[in-house]
């Protein structure tokens, strides 16, 4: 578990919001707590580790609009929903929207522990991804326009001379673009470009 | 033969004689008696009391002759009803008009004719008291005097007889309205103690026609229980107020109970009480219905609770989830705390108090809808009635729901009078309506998005009406189904049982109210209800 990680609590009733925040920290887990949704967005947490426990049903800004909110703006915060009725539609609607888990009060310590500790879990491999993605973006930044119509062609499986006569280059030039593409988007082998290519367009892998 | 001519005004003659009600019935003494008189005094063969009908002469007495009735065009008082005097035929063989008249020429061989006409009360000659003889005989004016004498004897008669037939069919058709009313009539005479009722009377109470009656008689029936009052309510008309009125139970020989109703007058003689005349009708139909309206109402009520807590069972359940969430995680919260090493009692003893507070809380919960539903049919007898503010109703109603209506994306609004309005209902009843028409106006708006669906509760004076109104910003109604969904079993929700407006527009009619639905000018509909400010029992 990340240290640094922290249980957001949204929830209206603040009897609600003591009482899950004393849980929490009774275990040992780092609390902070809003009175609505809009406070939890104004205050930024959305990109701080750690997970989400949300109210479904708060006067203003509901919960599920504030997942929708977050899922917009690409907060990867896992959210564990917590709703007093637990009707099918709404849950079937939050998981679909990508929710953690979807509980119902009143909750029990052990599960609202387990949720919260995978939620962490969950956020540490998201934000993990999200670094590397990040990384990658960054590292192809660096490519010049033909290095990347070269990488095009290399992830195509095109041969260097066949790229060479596409682009109107000799086949040594290719040579040269190709180990620079490498080098930048550190990339073992050909392979592996294939599949970072691949992450950065957010496509599935082209079938080999 | 000259026919007997018909007067011009012979259809009013007609209706004359017609009105007495004499013709075709039996002979009587007091006619025959005259006739036989007459007769004697005369010394004729024949005197007749004749009526000239349609077609006929019809003899009411006949002394001397054996034929009832002759056709009107051979009859000599045919003729005689022409004039206002006597007309006497001395010898109908020298007369034209008779010398070969059938009665003249074959029996009763007629010579002689002497016929005073016969006035009816209205002034029209509707026949003759005559004599007649087989000889040729003269009148003096001594006798035509005398004749004249017992014509008037024989109007006399006539009209006395005309004054109880009018009287025996005012009381035929007074006892055939008793009977379509179901009304005994009946008179005591306070002196004698006589009691005289009508047949109907007697059918009602279970006696036979001939028996004679007297007041005790007429108590033998009443029920035990109510004989005392019986005969403090005839004491008392007689004593004081000269009405009666009662209502009371009797008991029939065949054991069944009935329900009469009496009410009479006391008539007095030189200021002392001397009849109590009156009538009874028999209300057990009446009772009955009562009795079941009653029931009804009842059941109504009950199943407005039903309904109502059906549609409260998700706002109970959210509002009594919020304290148990809080109670939970604080008690485990505690449990977790005392297995640190170092225990922070501060922190053990707030939230014990946080635990103490929320339990308080579902408590209240659970206290206020106990309050909405206590009325048990079973022992409350009616509706409780008090003054209550209308925005106060409003806002109790929509306190119940708020954290529903909070779960379900529904913004309300209100729009509440400023002026004060009181008005003197059932509160209970009313929230009850009020949560139903919330719930509806809720439902209708499904469709929409979270944030669109707004209720706007409405409060206000329409002439001296207390106004509610309840707006949802829905589809609306289809205008043929605005009265439709009133009707019991309509609805529009799956799950719907489509009583719960039937019921609320029946509360609202109980309390001379109205409860009617309109489609808004831009979206939505809109349920109006109305409470008078002043019931009108009150006065």
């Amino acid at each position: 578990m990340n240290v640094t990680s922290t249980v957001f609590v949204v929830d209206d009733q603040a009897a609600i919001r003591v009482a899950l925040s004393r849980l929490l920290g009774s275990a040992g887990f780092a609390v902070a707590t809003f009175a609505s949704a809009q406070e939890f967005l104004d205050s930024g947490c959305s990109e701080s580790p750690g997970c989400l426990i949300l109210d479904l049903s708060m006067p203003g800004m509901n919960g599920m609009t504030l997942q929708t909110e977050l899922v917009a703006r690409g907060s990867v915060l896992p959210i564990i929903f917590l709703t007093g009725n637990g009707d099918i539609d709404s849950s079937v609607r939050a998981m679909k929207n990508g929710a953690a888990d979807f509980l119902t009060k009143p909750v029990d310590d052990e599960r609202l522990m387990a949720a919260v500790r995978s939620g962490f879990s969950r956020n540490d491999v998201a934000r993990m991804e999200q670094a590397e993605l990040a990384h990658l973006q960054t590292c192809w930044a660096t490519l010049t326009p033909r290095e990347i119509e070269v990488l095009r062609g290399v992830v195509a499986g095109r041969l260097n001379k066949q790229i060479a006569g596409d682009l109107g280059a000799a086949e040594k030039t290719i040579k040269v673009h190709r180990a620079r593409v490498m080098t930048k988007m550190q990339a073992d082998s050909v392979a592996d470009l294939v599949r970072i290519t691949a992450r950065i367009d957010k496509m599935p892998p082209a079938p080999d | 033969m000259l026919p007997a001519p018909i007067p011009v005004d012979d259809a009013e003659r007609l209706a004359a004689l017609h009105a007495l009600g004499v013709l075709d019935t039996p002979a009587e003494p007091r006619f025959d008696r005259l006739t036989r008189l007459a007769s004697a005094l005369f010394d004729v063969p024949i005197a007749l009391i004749s009526l000239i009908d349609t077609n006929r002469q019809w003899f009411k007495s006949r002394h001397g002759l054996s034929v009832p009735q002759t056709g009107r065009d051979i009859s000599f008082c045919g003729h005689a009803i022409m004039q206002p005097d006597p007309l006497v035929i001395n010898d109908a063989l020298a007369d034209e008009r008779f010398h070969d008249n059938p009665l003249v020429t074959g029996a009763p061989h007629i010579r002689f004719y002497a016929g005073m006409p016969l006035r009816a009360p209205t002034g029209s000659r509707i026949g003759t008291l005559c004599i007649i003889d087989t000889v040729k005989r003269q009148l003096d004016s001594d006798q035509i005097a005398r004749l004249t004498d017992f014509a008037s004897l024989v109007e006399d008669e006539l009209s006395r007889q005309y004054v109880s037939h009018v009287a025996r069919e005012r009381e035929q058709s007074l006892a055939l309205a008793a009977g379509a009313a179901n009304l005994g009539a009946w008179t005591i005479d306070i002196d004698s103690n006589t009691f005289d009722p009508s047949d109907h009377w007697r059918m009602l109470f279970g006696f036979p026609t001939a028996v004679p009656l007297d007041t005790e008689a007429k108590l033998s029936r009443v029920h035990a229980e109510d004989v005392a009052s019986a005969r403090q309510a005839l004491s008392a008309a007689i004593a004081g107020t000269g009405l009666y009125e009662h209502t009371h139970r009797i008991v029939l020989p065949d054991g069944a109970i009935h329900w009469i109703f009496s009410r009479g007058r006391v008539e007095f003689d030189n200021g002392r009480p001397s009849l109590l005349r009156g009538v009874s009708v028999d209300i057990t139909q009446r009772k009955r219905d009562e009795l079941e309206v009653e029931q009804k109402r009842k059941e109504v009520a009950r199943l407005s609770r039903v309904a109502v807590l059906g549609e409260l069972s998700g706002a109970l359940a959210h509002e009594l989830n919020q304290p148990l969430t809080s109670i939970l995680s604080n008690a485990q919260a505690a449990q977790r705390f005392l297995q640190h090493e170092q225990v922070d009692l501060d922190e053990l003893r707030a939230i014990l108090q946080d635990i103490v507070d929320e339990d308080k809380r579902a408590g209240d919960v659970i206290k206020r809808l106990r309050q909405l539903f206590k009325q048990d049919a079973a022992t409350q007898p009616g509706p409780i009635q008090q003054n209550v503010d209308v925005n106060a109703l409003v806002m109790d109603a929509f306190s119940i729901l708020r954290n529903d209506l909070i779960n379900q994306g529904v913004t309300v609004k209100l729009a509440l009078t400023v002026e004060p309005i009181v008005i003197d209902v059932d509160h209970v009843q009313l929230k009850q309506i009020l949560i139903n028409l919330i719930v509806n106006a809720c439902d209708a708006m499904q469709s929409l998005a979270p944030g669109d669906r707004v209720v706007t509760l409405r409060t206000g004076l329409q002439g001296n009406d207390a106004l509610f109104s309840v707006i949802d910003q829905g589809q609306g109604i289809p205008p043929d189904a605005l009265e439709q969904i009133f009707d019991p079993f309509y609805s529009t929700k799956p799950r719907g049982m489509g009583l719960g407006l039937s019921i609320c527009r029946s509360i609202i009619h109980a309390i001379n109210g109205r409860l009617w639905a309109e489609n808004n000018v831009d979206r939505g509909a809109s349920l109006h209800f109305t409470v008078p400010t002043q019931q009108p029992e009150m006065r």
